[in-house]
């Protein structure tokens, strides 16, 4: 499903004096399937621009359209939106509020006319996508699991309802490694699905290795847009824009310092591998 | 909360502890005030401290506007249940009196002014600020045993919590709408179904921040302690006093009348 941004501005607080601009005329269009993550330093209105392609925030001025349908027009059916569109928050395990597993993660379907046992499937591949046995949580209270699984639970919350665009607010923040890659994985499967995601992070490594398109935000202006190759071989601005790098670009950097020659700018580890030993075949 | 607009008037660079004192003579001015001349007064004193703080009027009347059910249902009621005698028009229990126009009229009023100069009070000045002048002004009351410090203390981690919590409370109203929570909806029986959704994780957002919080002040050494006074050097300025002199005027002035 496509996502078609025209002249979007937003401005906080707008009816005062001391308003401040968020977000000023972007221009942007995701295509069906697409892999595309957001970056930019803190402050930079990445939120804001997840949060108005969700049609969570209404623009200040310009359109959204999603699948080619203005979403702010009177007349759209914001049902439609809700289920074709999912988010995951920053802190997700802060929204849950129910009194069993399988309740929580269901609460996404209670408008979607479903039977109960369709509504179950639907649960019990979420909870499982996520890691979860289902027969033994279904029943588990979700305040009663440690924070990462709080945080598994509600993003399965999210997934349940099949999702076509999937918007992550830096999910990954404060979970650790193991849960962190499993993460990666699941969206990325999801996106093999035919599902679009946008992904807000600030974890250069992991978006080198799933996302087909980098875009960098800067003052509410989109100031780089690419993929991942093209943005982070930029480096004078990947450092103006305090976006980071990956580490497989750092090392391959410091390999070529010490005379060692790439046919092409490394950004994964798996790219840096290849790349050596072909290298070391070519008997270096 | 949010109501801080920040601003370089005369009204923002006074003291908090002024403001706070000023607003309470105004107060007893605008519960005392019972004649045409009088509802006159507090409006020129209204109407010039709008122009002096410089709010502007167009977010003043909307502030006004927010109640006006309330208003419209205050006035009605006196209109038509004050007294029954003199009244232009009677029917059943419903009469519509001279005096109960007039009372109507009267409550309205009073309510608007009140609601006009706390606006400007807390448009003009900081929660912090706010908590300050409280602190400040409650001290007398440590004769009596109570500690102010702590009392103080309690305001202003609450006052703080405030924008801490509605901030939480917009981000997960979102993602349950995001989640297909009806808030949307034109129905009031969804928008009430969908009350629990946010309110539970808020309640819950509370707990966990106070908790964090308290660990966070033990952390740091925070022990019961007597007042801490931050504004010692309490400089008196011109404005403070004759913003005091000017209020309590106003006030005495509405006696009189």
């Amino acid at each position: 499903m496509s996502i078609e941004l025209n002249q979007i501005s937003f401005c906080y607080a707008s009816h005062t004096s001391y308003g401040e601009y968020a977000l000023r005329e972007v221009e942007l269009f995701i295509g069906d399937g697409e892999f595309v993550g957001i970056m930019g330093h803190t402050g930079c209105g990445k939120t804001t621009l997840a949060q108005i392609v969700a049609g969570l925030l209404p623009p200040f001025a310009g359109t959204v359209k999603i699948d080619g349908y203005d979403i702010n027009k009177k007349g759209y059916d914001r049902k439609l939106l809700r289920k074709k569109v999912g988010f995951v928050f920053q802190y997700p395990e802060h929204q849950l509020f129910e009194t069993t597993v399988e309740r929580e993660v269901a609460f996404g379907l209670k408008y979607g006319g479903l039977s109960w046992n369709e509504r179950m499937e639907r649960v019990k591949d979420a909870l499982e996508c996520m890691g979860f046995a289902f027969e033994r949580v279904r029943k588990e209270s979700p305040m009663s699991f440690s924070g990462g699984e709080k945080r598994r639970i509600a993003i399965a919350g999210v997934l349940v309802s099949d999702p076509d665009i999937l918007i992550l607010d830096e999910p990954t923040a404060g979970l650790d490694a193991k849960s962190r890659s499993s993460l990666h994985k699941i969206i990325a499967k999801l996106n093999q699905r035919g599902a679009t995601v946008l992904w807000i992070s600030h974890d250069a490594d992991s978006l080198c290795k799933y996302a087909d398109r980098i875009i960098v935000l800067e003052k509410g202006k989109i100031v780089m847009d690419g993929p991942p190759r093209e943005v982070f071989a930029d480096q004078t601005k990947t450092e103006q824009y305090q976006i980071g790098t990956s580490q497989a670009r750092v090392i391959s950097e410091m390999l070529q310092k010490r005379g060692f020659k790439f046919e092409r700018k490394p950004i994964t580890y798996q790219e840096l591998l290849d790349d050596l030993c072909n290298y070391f075949k070519k008997g270096g | 909360m949010g109501q801080y607009m920040p601003g370089n008037s005369v009204f923002h660079k006074m003291r908090g502890t002024t403001k706070l004192i000023c607003f309470f003579w105004i107060l007893t001015a605008v519960l005392l005030t019972d004649s045409a001349a009088g509802f006159f007064l507090l409006f020129l004193t209204a109407g010039a401290s709008i122009a002096l703080a410089g709010i502007g009027l167009r977010n003043m009347g909307k502030t006004i506007a927010r109640l006006k059910v309330f208003f419209s249902v205050i006035f009605l009621m006196n209109l038509f249940f004050f007294s029954p005698e003199q009244a232009w028009w009677s029917c059943w229990i419903f009469h519509i009196s001279p005096a109960g126009f007039e009372q109507g009229a009267g409550v309205v009023m009073r309510v608007v002014f009140l609601l006009v100069f706390s606006r400007i009070l807390i448009a003009t000045t900081t929660p912090v600020e706010l908590t300050g002048a409280l602190e400040i002004l409650l001290l007398p009351l440590g004769v009596f045993g109570i500690s102010t410090g702590e009392l103080a203390m309690i305001l202003s981690v609450a006052v703080q919590f405030i924008p801490i919590l509605s901030k939480e409370a917009d981000q997960i109203r979102k993602a349950q709408i995001a989640r297909g929570a009806k808030f949307e909806s034109g129905h009031l029986r969804d928008r009430a179904k969908s009350v629990l959704p946010v309110v539970i994780p808020v309640f819950l957002a509370a707990f966990r921040r106070a908790d964090e919080l308290a660990l966070a002040m033990e952390a740091r050494g925070y022990r019961k302690t007597k007042a801490q006074r931050k504004q010692c050097k309490f400089r008196v300025h011109v404005r403070d006093v004759q913003a005091v002199v000017l209020s309590c005027a106003v006030c005495i002035t509405q006696i009189l009348l």
